[in-house]
């Protein structure tokens, strides 16, 4: 490791770091703008100045950028070198010439880096006179509040948007004084990961819109470390809230996960608690009194709702009666995953390690629609994969706009193949457009000797690959699922480092999965013979997973139907007996994500009047008493079935307390509402909610920081570090891992064996017959109106597509449809669905593309074969 | 080529041309033509004969006759009474010396040399024959006949040749880098986008001799391996383009463009590429940015353009004065060139004085020759026999010098000459309104990419309407001097770094001036308007 000199004392950086960074490592301050952990450096702002001598006896030195200057072995900066602090000082003082000074109506402030930059460098007093530069704002949508005259043109945002999100819209225009961050037009951002706009800007110019209808500082925003709920991803979150309703969410940092980013799903999709149940509508003695009368009783569990809830149902029901929640298709590709996860040698890589792939093929899934930071991911996989071209240059890698010129054009390979062609098709080298049945035989095709054409293409590029991956996702299906794991055996078997990565639908679908249980169809068929005459439903709409004419026969044959929800839907309308609880804001507990990593999320606030976790109900309608917190429950889960027992490190337990006995303050020093904090019902000042189920406390007693607990960490913030760039205090050296190591632990392991392949040949399936009129019903997830949850949030359900069938042009013609025209789908076991149709080269042939989870298309989550009216 | 007992030039560089060049050509030619004339007498246009003031101009061979401010009245006066009589036309001769840049090479002053401008004002640009009659396209026929690119190379490093741009990098040692590096394609740009306030060389040679420009890019192709270059020319410089790509084409139907150049197995072909007259898409790698596409905005190096340089492939950028001598060196040898100039500047260097001088105009000479030899012995000195005051070097990125350094040589080694601008003050003129407006012009071209320059050159145009308009104070002079010296510190590029280069260098020499302006709210010259109310400044 070289050593470095800064201001006459010595420290140790990594190899290939910045002085910047070599700064910031060893816990130094130096105020930036233009540089970004997770975007390296460009060398604009420059307000990273230092003094930079050549060796011990320079002692005139000259002032440099240090995030541009490379920290190498006996590399000597000065930070205090009065010159430098001048002119950092300046450089503040030219950006506050024109920046408005508007932070009392600014929703940065108070978590803002431009504060604390000019609080670092000192400026104080303003020696200009003369008029501020003012610029006209634009529309860019429901998500995101622009405000152009607070920009200190640090090009962190078109950085962030073009360079790495891969978004076209949004650009520099103009020159110097002049220069300005938007669209060419008003309008909604493109990009699926814009929200991240409102945390890279050091400024006010881009902040949540969402949050500003509820607006609250930083300083009284009560957080918790929480997981997002809106995919399989588990992308780390941090939800914020004041008189215990959701104000924002922002990113939290996770090195094996997120990074710094999250989609603007899992940023926005909050909204949707504004809708949820209200306590005091409950009928937890009716639901008792059900349950003691009940003749034959089916738990149906939930992929979105916690660990330890789900397991709560299991055991309140009995092993045997458990349903996971999942539908029949869902249920054969998880247990498809599971197999295939354990019993391969191939990479399981997390999402943090998609990046470094350098050929990427998908297969079946919409990592957009789906999991929109496995988009996000594969972005940065394919924009680094050539990193060697500038490294060979010389070049390193946080240089990057150097890197970038060096690269060029450059990029790694990403094939697809799928129905429709998805966004990531912008940056794909080549894609096919497939019946859904077709894509195990084309991955099939790829594995075997004697692929043509594309698939030869791809086996190519595979078997040279540094860092091949295969993706594919549960919605593609089991035997997708085989193929692709058959497929990356395959490029093992040529000496190749291959990974595979599979999409889940939710945020505990690998939970409820590895749980184990029947399908709901299953529950649905016990309940209609008669075996039980009683459902308990955990956070699930079955008529999502259900088609419309088996959800209505089941809710007639069904007796009682009590049902756990905190949100309204087609299954609590038919409830007898409702229990409203807490959405994942309010509760603790564990998710599964799709790499089986196993994290904690906790309460923010907690219950309101007449609500309540999930899993307390529960233990309530069972009688166990022996569970205290959720922590209990977990731990028994743990001890009966061991493949659970790692979770019991994804967080500390309740009894936890930081070196100076103390717990984490859920809320921050200086919040200052403290004696109101209720006041929204009531003007007394209430004791403190005491929380005895876990290391948080609701209040500001306790510690702040826990750099060494990163699955802890409530918030963002350090002395003299407001705005999320306090990050940096909490990781090892920065942009890198937490301290105390990345939140959440993996759960299934990689066996080490390869697997005889799995599934040699697709079972013969018919393919839509035209003479009969029939076509493929193919759902596809969109990032916007899929998700059970986000698609209530009001921002999001903006955002939401028309629910449309989309077909082929050719298709079109075989048919007789035009665009525009509504028809009518028959599905094989009878279902009707009426759609527009939208005529669009962008689909295969003889499908039908249709949007998943919508009330339109109800109940239909697999392909399937339908006839056309 | 037949003969021709007299050639007329006419000069229809772009000023001309506004004020009727056009009409007064087609006039010309239709008079001599009326007269039976025309197998006698040839009209011929040029690119800008450097007249900027007389202009519609032409110049009568051989005996090199200007007539300044001609129109189309007059044509019908010059043929008959010159052309047929043999009778000057006394009421339209230019007064005072005959601009250095129309005489022929022969009989220019002993202290000019010209190399690069040979053919200039002499030979019809739009003639490839009369290039080649003039010795053109010999030294491309050597080079790729006779010589291998190694030898290229190296008689061009040999030659001590440096970029004529501003930067002085030395040339051979560029195309070495390029020549070495990896890629299957590779490029030759030349920098045309001749954007600095008092420079005008480049667009001299493109009107008036552009196949020099084409036959120092082949070379350079042959030494590289390029196989396709970009001339970048200005958007504003019509007539160098359109000369330009008439040169192109022509080239191009001889062969010299195209494949298998000369049967050296050569492949390269030039297009010319329009700049949108941003000033910051001279710098070259936001040239790149410019040509790729993308916003004009420079780039951090590495990675250098020689290596990776146009869409990532190794590129050779050039300036236009910088290609023009390759020829010269080829046919000529490195020894012959490397014995012009100084120890460190090698070869001749091309002036442009304007301003307050007699004869404003482009002139070449070689490095080491004094300020005072140009702006006194080329450019006739001050105008109406005023006092020299002062002179911007090189343009508003320069530095200011006064009286003491006129007899300092013009070289690396001394006074730097920049690109060639000579932006000459007389006595009656102002400094703070001179630096004022190269303060506007930084401001306006700036690109925005880093605080000292984009927040800095707008600071110091505020200062200055506000000195110009007697609401300044002595501190501002502070104030601004440190802002000045940070920008040059600590800016990313060129543009920010110089920025306030003139500004420095003028305060010690003019001290009096700005005080004056600053603390009595006086302008000494009578030029800046110091009566407005503070409310009344823009800013
Ligand atoms: S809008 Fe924000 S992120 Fe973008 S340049 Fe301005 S201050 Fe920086
Ligand atoms: S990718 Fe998934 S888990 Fe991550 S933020 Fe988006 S919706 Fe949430
Ligand atoms: S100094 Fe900075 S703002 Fe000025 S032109 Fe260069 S990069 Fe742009
Ligand atoms: S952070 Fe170093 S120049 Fe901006």
């Amino acid at each position: 490791m070289p050593k470095v000199i800064i201001d006459g004392i010595e420290y140790e950086v990594a190899e290939g770091r910045n002085m910047l960074e070599a700064v910031i490592d060893n816990g130094l301050d130096l105020p930036y703008f233009c540089w970004h952990p997770g975007m390296g450096s460009v060398g604009a702002c420059r307000l990273c100045a230092v003094r930079l001598y050549k060796d011990e006896s320079d002692t005139k030195g000259k002032i440099a950028m240090a995030c541009m200057t490379p920290a190498k072995e006996g590399t000597r900066i000065s930070i205090k070198d009065p010159e430098a602090m001048e002119f950092r000082r300046f450089v503040i003082e030219w950006l506050m010439t024109n920046h408005p000074h508007d932070c009392p109506v600014c929703d940065e402030g108070g978590h803002c880096h431009l504060q604390d930059m000019t609080a670092m460098s000192g400026h104080v007093y303003r020696r200009f006179r003369f008029k501020k530069r003012t610029y006209t704002n634009q529309y860019l949508g429901p998500f995101i509040t622009h405000e152009m005259n607070r920009c200190i043109q640090c090009f962190r945002c078109v950085r962030f948007y073009r360079d790495l999100a891969g978004g076209r819209d949004f650009n520099t225009f103009g020159s110097r004084n002049r220069v300005y961050f938007g669209r060419q037009s008003d309008g909604v951002l493109e990009s699926e990961f814009s929200g991240n706009l409102a945390e890279v800007c050091p400024t006010g110019v881009f902040t949540d819109k969402t949050s500003a209808r509820h607006y609250t500082r930083k300083w009284d925003l009560r957080t918790a470390p929480s997981v997002c709920v809106h995919c399989g991803l588990g992308c780390n979150i941090i939800p914020g809230q004041r008189y215990g309703t959701m104000r924002r969410v922002e990113t939290r940092f996770n090195g094996d996960v997120n990074g710094y980013w999250i989609c603007d799903r899992g940023r926005f999709g909050y909204e949707f608690s504004y809708g949820a149940l209200k306590g005091g509508d409950g009928d937890i003695d009716e639901a008792k009194k059900l349950l003691n009368e009940a003749n034959g009783i089916v738990g149906v569990g939930s992929p979105r709702a916690s660990l330890e809830s789900n397991y709560a149902l299991q055991k309140l029901v009995g092993v045997g009666q458990f349903c996971t929640g999942l539908s029949a298709f869902e249920q054969e590709a998880a247990a498809a995953y599971i197999n295939v996860f354990q019993t391969g040698s191939r990479r399981m890589p997390s999402l943090a390690e998609v990046e470094s792939a350098d050929v990427v093929v998908i297969l079946g899934v919409d990592p957009t629609g789906e999991a929109p930071m496995l988009d996000f991911a594969i972005r940065q996989a394919m924009r680094k994969a050539p990193i060697e071209i500038a490294r060979k240059l010389n070049i390193p890698d946080w240089d990057a706009n150097a890197v970038i010129n060096a690269l060029h054009e450059a990029k790694g390979k990403l094939y697809m193949a799928a129905p429709w062609s998805m966004k990531l098709k912008e940056i794909a080298a080549e894609t096919a457009q497939v019946e859904p049945a077709m894509i195990p035989d084309f991955a099939r095709e790829i594995a075997s000797d004697q692929a043509n054409g594309l698939a030869a293409t791809i086996a190519a590029d595979l078997a040279k690959a540094r860092k091949p991956l295969i993706v594919t996702g549960l919605s593609a299906g089991a035997d997708t699922i085989r193929a692709a794991a058959d497929l990356a055996d395959s490029v093992i078997g040529k000496g190749r480092d291959c990974g595979l990565f599979v999409t889940v639908p939710e945020a505990n679908t690998m939970g409820v999965a590895m749980l184990g249980g029947a399908c709901v169809q299953e529950a649905a068929r016990k309940s209609e013979s008669g075996e039980a005459d009683t459902l308990v439903v955990l956070e699930n709409d079955l008529s999502r997973r259900l088609n419309p004419s088996d959800f209505d026969s089941l809710v007639k044959s069904v007796k009682n139907l009590i049902v756990l929800d905190c949100i309204a839907t087609e299954t609590t309308k038919a409830a007898s007996a409702l229990i409203p609880v807490t959405t994942v804001f309010d509760s603790e507990g564990t998710f599964i994500n799709n790499e089986s990593r196993a994290q904690r999320y906790f309460s923010v606030s907690p219950p309101k009047e007449g609500l309540a976790q999930a899993w307390t109900r529960i233990r309530d309608l069972g009688g166990f008493t022996q569970w205290s917190s959720c922590e209990d429950i977990l731990r028994e889960l743990a001890a009966g079935k061991p493949i659970f027992a790692p979770a019991l490190a994804a967080a500390p337990f309740a009894d936890w307390r930081t070196e100076a006995d103390q717990k984490i303050a859920r809320s921050p020093h200086r919040f200052s509402g403290r004696t109101a904090k209720d006041a929204n019902w009531t003007i007394n000042e209430p004791q403190t909610a005491n929380d005895t189920q876990t290391p948080l406390s609701y209040s500001m007693e306790g510690d702040q920081n826990p750099p060494a607990e990163s699955s802890l960490i409530p918030r963002f913030w350090w002395p003299g570090w407001n705005s999320n760039a306090a990050t940096n205090k909490f990781q090892i050296e920065v942009g890198g891992g937490l301290h105390g190591g990345n939140p959440g632990i993996r759960l299934l392991a990689v066996q080490g064996k390869l697997s005889e392949t799995q599934c040699p040949k697709s079972p013969e399936r018919p393919g839509p017959n035209e003479e009969a009129r029939e076509i493929w019903l193919v759902p596809r997830p969109y990032i916007y109106g899929s998700e059970e949850l986000s698609r209530r949030g009001r921002a999001v359900a903006e955002l939401i597509p028309p629910a449309e069938a989309i077909i082929h042009p050719q298709t079109a013609e075989i048919y007789g449809l035009e665009n525009g025209q509504m028809v009518e789908f028959y599905t094989k076991d009878g279902q009707k669905l009426s759609l527009p149709i939208r005529v669009e080269d962008s689909v295969a042939m003889r499908v039908a593309i249709i949007p998943v989870g919508f009330p339109e298309t109800r109940g239909i989550i697999a392909p399937d074969i339908a006839r056309i009216s | 080529m037949a003969f021709y007992r007299a050639h007329i030039l006419v000069d229809t560089g772009t000023a001309a041309v506004l004020k009727g060049a056009n009409a007064l050509r087609t006039a010309l030619v239709d008079e001599i033509k009326r007269k039976g004339l025309d197998k006698e007498i040839k009209v011929v246009e040029t690119g800008a004969l450097g007249l900027a003031g007389a202009v519609p101009a032409i110049v009568v061979y051989p005996e090199g006759v200007t007539y300044a401010n001609v129109t189309v009245d007059d044509v019908a006066e010059i043929v008959e009474e010159h052309l047929l009589k043999g009778r000057q036309v006394s009421r339209l001769v230019y007064k005072g010396d005959t601009p250095s840049v129309i005489k022929s090479a022969e009989n220019c002053r002993s202290a000019e040399m010209r190399v690069v401008l040979k053919n200039i004002g002499v030979i019809d640009p739009t003639s490839i024959d009369e290039y080649i009659a003039m010795g053109g396209y010999e030294a491309t026929a050597k080079a790729l006949t006779t010589m291998s690119p190694q030898e290229v190379i190296a008689e061009i490093k040999a030659s001590g040749l440096t970029g004529r741009g501003g930067a002085g990098f030395p040339t051979g040692l560029k195309w070495d880098f390029t020549a070495k590096a990896d890629g299957d394609q590779k490029y030759i740009i030349c920098n045309a986008d001749e954007g600095e306030p008092g420079n005008f060389k480049d667009r001299l040679i493109m009107e008036g001799d552009p196949h020099q420009i084409i036959e120092g890019m082949i070379i350079a192709a042959y030494a590289v391996g390029a196989q396709k270059g970009y001339i970048y020319i200005r958007g504003e410089y019509q007539q160098s383009v359109a000369n330009t790509e008439r040169a192109l084409d022509v080239a191009r139907e001889m062969g010299l463009l195209g494949s298998d150049i000369m049967g050296s197995g050569l492949s390269f072909d030039i297009e010319v590429f329009k700049g949108a007259g941003a000033y910051i898409c001279g710098e070259e790698t936001a040239l790149l940015a410019s040509l790729e596409g993308q916003r004009g905005e420079s780039r951090m190096k590495p990675p250098f353009p020689p290596t990776h340089g146009l869409f990532g492939m190794p590129t050779v950028i050039n300036n236009v004065e910088t290609l023009a001598n390759v020829p010269h060196i080829i046919v000529n040898g490195a020894d012959w060139y490397s014995n012009i100039g100084t120890q460190k500047s090698k070869g001749t260097k091309i002036f442009s004085p304007c301003g307050d001088v007699q004869y404003p105009g482009v002139y070449e000479v070689p490095f080491g020759s004094t300020l005072r030899e140009v702006i006194f012995g080329m450019a006739g000195g001050i105008k109406s026999g005023k006092k020299f005051k002062a002179v911007l070097m090189g343009g508003p990125s320069g530095v200011l010098v006064g009286e003491e350094a006129l007899d300092r040589s013009l070289c690396s080694e001394d006074l730097n000459p920049g690109a060639g601008a000579l932006i000459v003050l007389d006595e009656t003129k102002c400094v703070v309104d001179l630096i004022k407006n190269c303060a506007q012009f930084f401001a306006h071209e700036s690109c925005g990419q880093c605080t000292p320059c984009r927040e800095g050159t707008k600071r110091m145009v505020e200062f200055f309407n506000w000195w110009t308009a007697g609401a300044g104070s002595e501190q501002d002079l502070k104030l601004l001097d440190q802002l000045a010296t940070t920008m040059a510190l600590t800016s990313k590029c060129g543009l920010g770094q110089f920025a306030g280069v003139a500004f420095k260098s003028s305060i010690p020499l003019f001290e009096e001036e700005y005080l004056a302006h600053l603390v009595d709210k006086r302008c000494p010259a009578g030029i800046c308007e110091m009566d407005k109310v503070e409310e009344e400044v823009r800013v």
